[in-house]
């Protein structure tokens, strides 16, 4: 029975998101999103329930992106406390699926809507690097805490830049894979977490080296 | 096993390389410890978990002790006792 709640079309509490959506459709024809699969397509294709897309993130356009490319799904984002600052733009961006996050504290409040969202069988977008403007090679390990309490797998994409906007917007996806693949403890330490997240950048980075081949 | 004795164990489950033997009640989770912010959000989650203590407000800083967190727990177990 709660499997098939989660994958209903309609659902009134997510009327906000499935508007948003609605009009983000708009981007589709815009970006006209061209999906490479470095591994199995079916496997990518076969992820109905909560899963983790983790992105490079290099220009603010990177979550309209993965929103166009996984229009089919309710995908939640996590935002930092500067963009959901303002009342009312938290009340709308959080209607829309954001999940504010302050970096300043131990915002534990943030991971548990982020782990609430996922075991509910949404797709959450997190950027490993954290926010525009960090460092794309130093991917931090709150991803792999996030999927192993969710217990979700993570779904590794490189967002290719375009030259302008009369090209496609290549999307390289990677293989997904879970955290209990890499360590099977009931609770993995940090440097568990650090491993995992280190096997995350070498998929990532098969994502990307293919990336730059075509270019 | 004392708070202490459980927040211990949970640190060292958490991060290998601590030794539950060299911390003490002073011993501060960065500065000493040498816990990353990432380790810290772990804590916080497996102590809310642990205790049913909710760390989400509280900022933790470098000066943060061992003691700063035995402390937050045992105001939450007596604010239960209160309200039992």
């Amino acid at each position: 029975m709660e499997k098939q709640k989660k994958h209903k079309i309609f659902r009134l509490d997510k009327l906000p998101m499935d508007l948003a959506r609605f009009l983000l459709l708009a981007l589709i024809p815009f970006y006209r999103i061209r999906r490479v699969y470095m591994g199995n397509a079916e496997k990518v294709k076969a992820l109905k329930d909560g899963v983790i897309l983790a992105a490079n993130h290099t220009s603010f356009q990177d979550p309209f992106v993965i929103t166009a490319a996984f229009w089919k799904r309710r995908v939640f984002y996590v935002v930092g406390e500067a963009v959901m600052s303002s009342r009312i733009r938290n009340f709308f961006l959080s209607a829309a699926g954001c999940i504010r996050i302050d970096r300043n504290i131990t915002d534990t409040k943030a991971i548990k809507d982020c782990v609430a969202v996922l075991k509910e069988g949404f797709a959450l977008e997190l950027f490993p690097q954290g926010g525009i403007g960090e460092d794309e090679n130093a991917f931090k390990s709150g991803i792999s805490l996030i999927a192993s309490l969710a217990k979700v797998p993570i779904l590794p994409m490189f967002v290719v830049k375009r030259k302008n906007i009369f090209q496609r917007q290549t999307l390289v996806i990677g293989e997904p894979f879970y955290c209990s693949d890499y360590c099977d403890k009931k609770l993995p330490s940090i440097q568990d977490l650090e491993m995992i997240t280190e096997k995350l950048f070498e998929k990532y980075e098969e994502c990307r080296q293919w990336a730059l081949k075509q270019n | 096993m004392g708070i202490e004795a459980k927040l211990k164990a949970l640190l060292q489950e958490i991060d290998e390389e601590i030794d539950p033997e060299s911390i003490t009640g002073d011993s501060r989770l960065m500065a000493d410890i040498g816990m990353s912010s990432v380790a810290l959000l772990y804590m916080a989650v497996a102590v809310e978990e642990t205790f049913g203590v909710d760390l989400s407000s509280y900022e933790m800083k470098e000066e943060t002790t061992v003691n700063d967190i035995i402390g937050l727990i045992q105001e939450h177990s007596s604010t239960e006792d209160g309200i039992a």
